[in-house]
């Protein structure tokens, strides 16, 4: 049987130097001592195949004419790039799983193109090239964007959201201290987030719930923007978030790891983490990772007074073990987020009157006995979310492979109020456990066609101590997708499908009797279909175009289905619907890349149309005036949740340019529209229009250092104008412009390197409120924060 | 596929599935009273006893089940005029027994006095339908540390003539921030939390 051969390839462009002759252009320079970026792409050919296919996660090291080595992975385009690294006599080597490790030479002037065959895996049995390919190297017609990991190391120590915020399209929805991500005006129920290929699995449907992860463990975040049920599930209908760690390294056993130690001034944080990861000597195929993250913070403060009680404590953990074998592996882990936010004083917990009073106030209500402390006090939340994991994969000849994924989740989140003082325990108090498992299939036939197919199977129940706010329940779930993809030389075409159905029993005391009422239970069953329909074409070697055409579906949460009660936070009194039905959304994303040597420009246009979607809108009596529920505390507006038909549109761009070899401008932009169609009202909680400006000098070295940089930022916020007052209470806050400014260098020492880095967040201590926090309608948001972070890796 | 490799996929795919079976039972816990750390007040009860003698008028704000579920029940009192009347304040959780430690949530905060205010205002004060006293101080309930404030759990309500109005009956629930007493000799309505707001018809014949 014939195979098709496959060449490792390294294609670099290297642009010839400008420093070391200024105005001198050389084509053919051999003696270069300048710094200039060396990128290339790691790919896959196919004989008679003209275009290459891009391997993801090859470990690329160049050894430069010095001596020094530089280490990247490639993206999910098989690209690599490492900036401010002297071409002169260097050498990259390419290591990736089941192909041989490669070496090319670099030279400064000359477009390469190298053509090195693949080494066949040495087996017991007969040779057998393993070509199979997991899920995610396999490109899809979706609209991705990525923070890599040293992206990642210039925002540690912050929240997930909150680092998430440099991608366009991505921000961040706030409560003091937690953040959840927005993804095109999307939040909360509608944007999935996968950790380490598991769907977390956690109580988001709450706006003051964030995403319990520990941002440490994360080497690479990408973000999915729009509608990707197939792949991820139901509820994947604005985007997907996917946090993946370092994978573990069964080609290296040798010790490393690095450490991380940051300290923000406004609220005097400090956060430590570190990670060791390895394999045995001696041992081939066997790795393992451990790591931990810790925060200490205290209150943050605004430009003008603290923001009493917004301290944060959180120590984490994970661990990884794996074994790779030529034709299967087996990875177990584990992982624990221990988080504990306060909550800040002053927003309110009364009623209507005093909301509206703080609405009035320009500093909150008692600002003068606010105070910085590091103490952690009521209100507060404290959430432990823990998951065991084990997958495992089995390659069935060369064409295809076998994945499975058994995990079990737990959440705990408890909420306290203030209380009188003989209370101890929290108010609210959840316990969701999740059980899950997903089986996979992926094939290739022949050079451009693959398929996958699996299923999926979930258990979970909620119990709930505490105030009544929503019932326990125990829910089934399984779903069963089918895709099938073909690349050609310049087309990919993807084609898919899937099904979900779940069935929920609720279990609750009916609200009049008491201790003793009897128990009211709901069976509910939702069935959440999703379809792809995508294409991706390679105009040029430049130009990359992508249109997606998907429709997604979400099930109901059980707070949408079942709240009946005074939501914390604004004054509203919030009601579910039980007979609410999925939602179905029918979306269009197209995305244009343009990636020339010196710019890379990024538009991604999108419009949605969701049947059904579920919101909370303001209950109206006949006349039109808001309906107002009486409880002890007063009276509260009414807020119900209805099914509307909702439109959502928007652009995300963004722009990177170096015209220069030491200069570098990057200017990110996007805009959501969205609109209740059948109340022809405007949603709420959708992004005003956001444009930032980057400009970093680069250094290659300077001193002892490499890689050194100094930059600034300018992000302006709009003015949301978009607004239906009833559902807001309050004028959105004004547009405001925020300055920031960034420093950093890495400092080699031999096989080991440390980089600093020193941020000034809101350099001007701009006073603003921003529309997507809902601390807005209370107080300021934090002022400037200059944040000092030190990593060490070896 | 050997026998070692099935036989850790087996305990792998098992161990979250049976992990799963002991996470709870949520029918069952369902009957559970839920654990009891938070605090319902159900009702609050003015009983207005004139001071000449007579038999006590009671006002009550009702919501057995607390917020959601079946709206609250209000009786409003209705009052002589030109009469005074001696007010004690009551409040209840009666999700729970009689013989609950947690029934009578007023002992709890005469035993917080120093963090409590009962405030009266509304447009029958404002009105001068009647008028509104408060008569107790925080050493009547509790030992008192500091400026001895009142409570508003006790008071007198003196009527003028005929008419109707609101009584508006506001509890204040102002626990120290950062070790700063928020219950001061000028503190009011607005500051610390809203336990119980309460709108009593009040009609004076």
């Amino acid at each position: 049987m014939s195979r098709p051969t496959h060449h490792l390839l390294v294609s670099s462009t290297v642009t010839c130097c400008l420093c070391c002759t200024p105005a001198v252009v050389h084509a053919q320079e051999t003696t270069c001592t300048c710094a200039e970026p060396v990128r290339g792409r790691v790919v896959e050919r196919f004989d008679g195949v003209d275009d290459a296919f891009g391997l993801f996660e090859a470990s690329v090291t160049l050894r430069d004419g010095a001596g020094k080595t530089f280490e990247a992975q490639t993206d999910l385009e098989g690209r690599f790039a490492f900036e401010e690294v002297c071409a002169n006599d260097a050498e990259v080597t390419v290591a990736l799983e089941r192909y041989a490790r490669t070496t090319a030479s670099v030279s400064c002037g000359e477009p390469l193109e190298l053509v090195m065959p693949l080494a066949v895996v040495e087996a017991p049995e007969p040779s057998q090239t393993v070509t199979t390919r997991t899920f995610e190297e396999i490109r899809d017609s979706r609209t991705r964007v990525t923070l890599d990991e040293k992206e990642l190391d210039e925002e540690r120590g912050v929240p997930l959201a909150k680092m998430l915020e440099k991608l366009p399209g991505v921000r961040a929805l706030e409560t003091g201290t937690v953040s959840k991500p927005m993804v095109q005006g999307m939040h909360s129920n509608r944007v999935v987030i996968m950790i380490d290929g598991l769907r977390h699995e956690s109580l988001s449907w709450g706006l003051d719930h964030a995403p319990e992860i520990d941002p440490f463990t994360a080497a690479q975040v990408s973000v999915v923007k729009g509608a990707a049920g197939v792949r991820y599930g139901p509820d994947a209908i604005g985007g997907v978030v996917l946090v993946s760690p370092r994978p573990l390294t069964y080609d290296d056993a040798t010790l490393h790891g690095d450490a991380h130690l940051v300290g923000l001034s406004n609220g005097r944080q400090g956060v430590a983490a570190a990670s060791l990861y390895g394999g045995v000597p001696g041992v081939a195929g066997l790795a393992w990772r451990v790591q931990g993250s810790g925060k200490i913070a205290g209150a943050l403060e605004s430009p003008t007074y603290v923001l009493d009680n917004t301290s944060v404590r959180e120590l984490n953990g994970s661990a990884a073990v794996g074994i790779e074998r030529e034709a299967w592996g087996l990875e177990v882990s584990g992982s624990r987020v221990d988080a504990r936010n306060g909550v800040f004083t002053g927003v309110y917990s009364g009623n209507l009157t005093q909301f509206q009073d703080a609405l009035t106030r320009d500093t909150p209500r008692g600002v003068e006995n606010y105070r910085f402390d590091y103490d952690l006090e009521r209100p507060r939340h404290e959430v432990v979310h823990s998951i065991a994991m084990a997958k495992g994969h089995l390659d069935l000849g060369e064409a295809h492979r076998l994945e499975a994924t058994a995990a079990y989740q737990l959440n705990e989140r408890k909420e306290f109020d203030i209380t009188r003082g003989y209370i101890t325990g929290p108010q609210l108090d959840f316990t969701l456990s999740t059980g899950s498992l997903e089986l996979a299939w992926i094939g290739t036939f022949g050079d451009a066609w693959s398929a996958s197919a699996g299923a999926v199977g979930m258990l979970q129940t909620n119990i709930y101590r505490g105030r009544r706010f929503i019932p326990n329940y125990g829910a089934s779930g399984a779903g069963a997708f089918a895709w099938v993809k073909r690349e050609g030389e310049r087309v990919d075409l993807e084609l898919g499908a899937r099904v979900d159905a779940e069935e929920m029993t609720t279990y609750q005391r009916e609200a009049i009797g008491g201790p003793t009422a009897p128990i009211e239970s709901f069976e509910l069953s939702y069935v959440t279909p999703s379809l792809v329909a995508g294409a991706r074409w390679r105009v040029t070697e430049e130009v990359d175009a992508s249109l997606n055409l998907s429709s997604a579906s979400r099930a109901p949460t059980i707070d949408e289905l079942f709240v009946d009660g005074v939501s914390q936070g604004v004054a509203s009194f919030l009601e579910g619907d039980h007979t609410l039905d999925p939602e179905q959304t029918w979306a269009a994303t197209g995305n244009l890349e343009i990636a020339t040597g010196w710019f890379d420009l990024r538009v991604s246009p999108y419009v949605q149309y969701i049947d059904g979607y579920i919101y909370a809108a303001p209950e109206l009596d006949d006349n039109g005036e808001a309906r107002a529920k009486l409880t002890i505390n007063g009276s509260f507006p009414s807020f119900v949740y209805q099914q509307v038909d909702a439109l959502f549109a928007g652009v995300d761009a963004d722009l990177r340019t170096r015209p220069y070899r030491w200069l570098e401008l990057a200017t990110t932009a996007s805009m959501v529209r969205a609109q209740d169609l059948t109340r022809d009202a405007f949603l709420v909680f959708i992004p005003p229009d956001f444009i930032a400006q980057d400009v970093t000098f680069k250094a290659a070295t300077l001193g002892p250092f490499d890689g050194a940089s100094i930059g600034a930022r300018v992000a302006y916020t709009a003015r949301q104008t978009r607004v239906d007052l009833k559902s807001d209470f309050a004028e959105p806050p004004p547009g405001f412009l925020l300055v920031h400014a960034h420093a950093g260098a890495d400092l080699p020492l031999g096989e080991q390197s440390l980089r600093a880095s020193l941020e000034v967040k809101n350099l001007t201590n701009q006073r603003y409120r921003a529309y997507l926090s809902r601390l807005r309608y209370f107080a300021d948001e934090p002022g400037r924060s200059i944040n000092l972070r030190l990593k060490y890796s070896f | 596929m050997n026998t070692n490799l099935r036989r850790i996929l087996t305990l792998t795919l098992a161990a979250p599935i049976a992990m799963l079976a002991a996470c709870g039972d949520p029918e069952a816990e369902a009957e559970d009273d839920h654990g009891d750390e938070q605090e319902v007040i159900t009702t609050l009860t003015l009983t207005l006893t004139p001071q000449g003698g007579g038999d006590a008028v009671t006002a009550t704000f009702k919501d057995a089940d607390g917020d959601g579920g079946e709206a609250p029940t209000i009786t409003n009192p209705t009052l002589a005029a030109n009469t005074t009347y001696d007010v004690t304040v009551t409040l209840l959780n009666e999700t729970v027994d009689e013989d609950d430690e947690e029934y009578n949530i007023g002992n709890e905060i005469k035993e917080e006095a120093e963090e409590h205010q009962v405030f009266y205002t509304g447009a029958g004060i404002d009105d001068g339908l009647f008028t509104w006293t408060t008569t107790d101080v925080e050493s009547d309930y509790a030992d008192n540390t500091g400026d001895d404030l009142p409570v508003g759990l006790a008071g007198t309500l003196a009527t003028a003539d005929a008419g109707s109005g609101v009584l508006t009956v506001t509890l204040m629930h102002q626990p120290p921030v950062n070790d700063v007493a928020v219950k001061t000799a000028t503190s009011g309505l607005g500051d610390g939390e809203v336990d119980v707001a309460v709108d009593f018809d009040i009609t004076v014949e």
